[in-house]
This record gives structure tokens, C-alpha cells and sequence, in this order.
């Protein structure tokens, strides 16, 4: 596949294509996002990684694929607006991608909805925010958090369940 | 495990012409817990780096009879040895938790000691692993060098001198103060 090939097959759903150094980049909208990828995937058969970038009135949620018998890599951008970061998932294409996406709803905040398991990943339960967001202020009161004192009682629980 | 007649004369009394020795159960067994300090690893961070360079065979902590181990249930020390993070501290607790008393906690560094270079303004580390587990000797260090480490380890053998083992009840011995250089 070439990129010329790439922009004309799918010319339909591409916003822009272009390559620099063997790197090609596409641009697409969030509603074709789902057709595209499904429609790359029998060609990049390995997702290098799922990251987000905070542009200010949006995120740009980038999507690097590898294909393992040519070798070409490939990046797919999808700008969402920041106050309603919603995509689909791609988990079902790439099993490799559903811990990716829970990481960027950790950090970013964007929605991936009919992820299998969409929780938190990084921070911890019950964490308010999504911190690399530019506009993420941390909690002042985090600083003089320690561990809520246990019972003798809440110990011996713990170990009975990892015995 | 080797006794030299020097030992010997620190911790017990001889009886002349008998073959029998008498002496404190508290003396001897520190004197055994000194010599072989068993540190379950918990390396979080560059840190760790630094320590198993002193496990390793430059530095040798073997020669120390401080041997790591795999599991909190055969350790008595806990080298926390980097970055604590609110979603790892649970989880810490609960390694430490698992270690049979009398246990003991170095916090090794400047992000286990107080948070390091992550003490202000971050959104996900703990300010210092006591906010976790009491904390019996700080190593200050970004990181520190093994020798640091290896002093800190001798260092609180020497502290069990005079401590009643067979006595202890739990957090009795340390109760989250330092031990005295």
C-alpha cells in the first residue's frame, strides 16, 4: 500500500493524508473514525499506541498503527471538542488498544463509549479530574493525605483474602 | 551459620569447666537478627537502581548477611526505594502488613522521605512513605549512593541492641519516630 493508494481509497472518510519520511498521517472526523479504522486494520495488524494531546479548544486523540509484514507506521488524528470527548472504541479491532483508551479517559477524559471496561487506569479510585488536561488544577488537600488508619481487624481481613 | 569465639564472649557467659553457656535469649537473638537482615525489595523508582547495585557483587551485600527477599513473609526490613504514588500506597500497606514483627522501614531517597521533586504540585505522589508505614530511618539522596544505603542498613542492626524481641507486640518497638543516628 502506498500513500497515494491510501488517499484514494479512502478519500471518502479522510479529512487529509500526507507523508514525511515514511510517516504517513491522516486526519479524519470523529463519525468516520470507527469505518477507517475498521477498514485499516487488516492491513495494520499492531497498535503501537493511543495518545492524546490537549490543543486548547480540543483534543486530538492519536491513533500510531504498525503494520508487521511492511513495516509502515501510521498516524491517525481524530480532533474532539474538549467539553463533549466522545469516540468510539476501537478495542474490539485491536484488544491491545482497551487498556490505551482507558488510559486516555484516565488523563484526557475522552469517552470511549462500548468499551468493555472503561475505569480508571492510572490514578486511583475515587480521583476527581483528568490531569493532563491543561486546565487541571490538583487538589491542595492531596498533599496531606495518608492512609486512613486501620483496625487490627481490617488487617487480618486483608491478609485472610491473600492467603 | 558460623559463631567465632568473639561473638560468643559478647553475648554469653561461659561456665568454667562445663560445656554449657549461659546468656541473655534477647542478646542473642539480636545479635542473629543483626547478622542476617532480610529486606524485602520495594523498588519504585530510580532508586531501586541504587540498591541493587548494593546487592550486587561491587557493593555485595551478602558479605553483611543481608540477603533480599522475595516476599514480605520471610523479610524483616523494608527498603522502600522510590516514588510512592496514591495508587501504589494500598498496596504497600499491605506488603508491609504481611511482614512477621518486630519490621522495620528504611525510606530510601528524597520522594520516599518527603515526596522529592514531586512534593509540590503534582496530582499522584504521596509526600513521603510515612504518610503510609511508620518509618524507622530516612536516606536523604536523589538517589543515594549504595554506600548511603549500606551505612543505613548497619545502622539500624546496631539500633536492635537492647530491644526485647520475644516482648514485642505489634508497633510496639518503633512508633513512626526515627531511629537516633
Amino acid at each position: 500500500m502506498t500513500v497515494e493508494q491510501l488517499r484514494t481509497q479512502y478519500a471518502a472518510l479522510l479529512k487529509h493524508a500526507d507523508e514525511r519520511d515514511g510517516l504517513w498521517t491522516v486526519d479524519v472526523e470523529a463519525a468516520h473514525l470507527r469505518a477507517l479504522l475498521t477498514a485499516l486494520a487488516a492491513h495494520f495488524d499492531y497498535p503501537e499506541d493511543l495518545t492524546c494531546v490537549d490543543e486548547g479548544d480540543a483534543l486530538r486523540v492519536l491513533y500510531r498503527l504498525y503494520a508487521t509484514a511492511s513495516g509502515q507506521v501510521l498516524h491517525v488524528n481524530v480532533r474532539v471538542p474538549r467539553d463533549d470527548a466522545q469516540l468510539p472504541t476501537v478495542s474490539d479491532l485491536w484488544r491491545g488498544y482497551e487498556w490505551h483508551e482507558r488510559e486516555v479517559f484516565d488523563l484526557f477524559g475522552v469517552v470511549f463509549t462500548e468499551h468493555p471496561d472503561l475505569r480508571r487506569i492510572l490514578t486511583w479510585e475515587g480521583f476527581q479530574g483528568h490531569p493532563l488536561r491543561k486546565d487541571f488544577q490538583p487538589d491542595a488537600d492531596d498533599a496531606d493525605w495518608r492512609i486512613p488508619e486501620q483496625t487490627d481487624q481490617d488487617i487480618m481481613d486483608l491478609l485472610q483474602r491473600d492467603a | 551459620m558460623g559463631v567465632t569465639g568473639d561473638d560468643i564472649a559478647k553475648v554469653c557467659d561461659r561456665i568454667p569447666g562445663g560445656g554449657f553457656m549461659l546468656g541473655r535469649i534477647d542478646d542473642l537473638l539480636n545479635w542473629a537478627r543483626e547478622s542476617s537482615q532480610w529486606p524485602v525489595t520495594f523498588g519504585l523508582a530510580c532508586c531501586a537502581i541504587e540498591m541493587m547495585a548494593a546487592g550486587a557483587s561491587h557493593y555485595d551485600l551478602d558479605r553483611f548477611g543481608i540477603i533480599f527477599r522475595g516476599t514480605p513473609r520471610q523479610a524483616d526490613i523494608m527498603i522502600v526505594s522510590g516514588t510512592v504514588t496514591r495508587k501504589m500506597a494500598p498496596v504497600l500497606r499491605r506488603l508491609y502488613e504481611q511482614m512477621p514483627e518486630p519490621k522495620y522501614v528504611i525510606a530510601m531517597g528524597n520522594c520516599a522521605s518527603g515526596g522529592g521533586p514531586y512534593a509540590t504540585g503534582t496530582y499522584s505522589v504521596v509526600r513521603g512513605v510515612d504518610k503510609v508505614v511508620p518509618v524507622d530511618l530516612y536516606i536523604p539522596g536523589c538517589p543515594p549512593r549504595p554506600e548511603q544505603l549500606i551505612d543505613a542498613l548497619l545502622e539500624l542492626g546496631r539500633s536492635y541492641k537492647g530491644e526485647h524481641a520475644l516482648r514485642h507486640e505489634r508497633g510496639q518497638i518503633f512508633d513512626g519516630e526515627p531511629v537516633s543516628p
